[in-house]
């Protein structure tokens, strides 16, 4: 009678150390808590458009005038 | 047969764990309890923690410009970013981009594309030291820099301008460009 009494005992005492192993770990794991956003990112953009650039040169146009002669 | 000194230590760890996980309730934010003869009660709320942004103008068009020219938004034509904190905690806010140019000494970070910060709603920061209020280089595919910091988060002063600047490099090659910026908030 008095060795059934204390396995019953033992086995008590083994799944209470166990259900409160398992209550602290689900703690610390944040497992219930309230869930905290530390960083966060967005993106935007930036357009723009570059134009050709105007190009410019110079030539010379030679000419020459002739008298022209009446006969 | 199992000695009563084995039930001892086991009994002993079990009051060890147990006295550990009451310590650690204790140690979260408690709840008064007292004993009174008036009907009082506390209700004890945990809001999240949220360090959430968003950008409620989130491009910013340029049009065409020309090699050289110089461009920016203070004068609100374009309409600079608005970056909004939407959490519930007073964030800090840093930046960084992709690369806009391709023109000599602009591929990197450089004078040729730069910002600053400024008050959208005024209030939002508590002092003029947690914005950068002159033009400051933008980091080109590196860490991000400082933004912002201690943007509120209350709804009708949360919000700042993120003015950019523009200075078109001289051999820049014509044709579209775009450059992606980067808000990144966290908790102040």
């Amino acid at each position: 009678m008095k060795e059934i009494s204390q396995k019953i005992l033992i086995i008590l005492i083994v799944v209470l150390v166990i259900v409160s192993a398992i209550e602290i770990s689900l703690y610390l794991s944040g497992v219930g808590q309230v869930p905290t956003v530390k960083e966060f990112s967005t993106s935007g953009k930036v357009n723009v458009y570059v134009l050709p650039k105007p190009s410019t040169s110079q030539g010379k146009v030679v000419l020459e005038v002739v008298n022209q002669t009446k006969e | 047969m199992v000695s009563n000194n084995v039930l001892a230590g086991l009994l002993i760890i079990a009051i060890v764990v147990s006295v550990g996980g009451i310590m650690y309730q204790l140690s979260l934010p408690r709840i008064p309890i007292t004993i009174t003869g008036q009907a009082t009660g506390t209700a004890q709320v945990q809001i999240a923690s949220l360090a959430t942004i968003s950008l409620p103008t989130d491009t910013v068009n340029f049009g065409s410009v020309q090699n050289n020219e110089v461009k920016n938004t203070t004068s609100l034509d374009p309409y600079p970013f608005v970056v909004r904190n939407e959490g519930t905690v007073d964030i800090n806010i840093t930046i960084n981009a992709s690369q806009l140019w391709y023109g000599t000494g602009a591929t990197g970070t450089s004078t040729y594309y730069r910002f600053q910060s400024a008050e959208n709603e005024s209030g939002s920061v508590p002092s003029s030291l947690d914005l950068v209020t002159s033009w400051t280089d933008i980091p080109i595919a590196e860490s991000p820099i400082k933004f912002a910091t201690r943007l509120n988060y209350t709804d009708t002063n949360d919000s700042l301008k993120g003015h950019l600047y523009l200075l078109v490099p001289s051999d820049e090659p014509a044709g579209s460009k775009s450059s992606i910026l980067t808000f990144i908030a966290s908790q102040a």
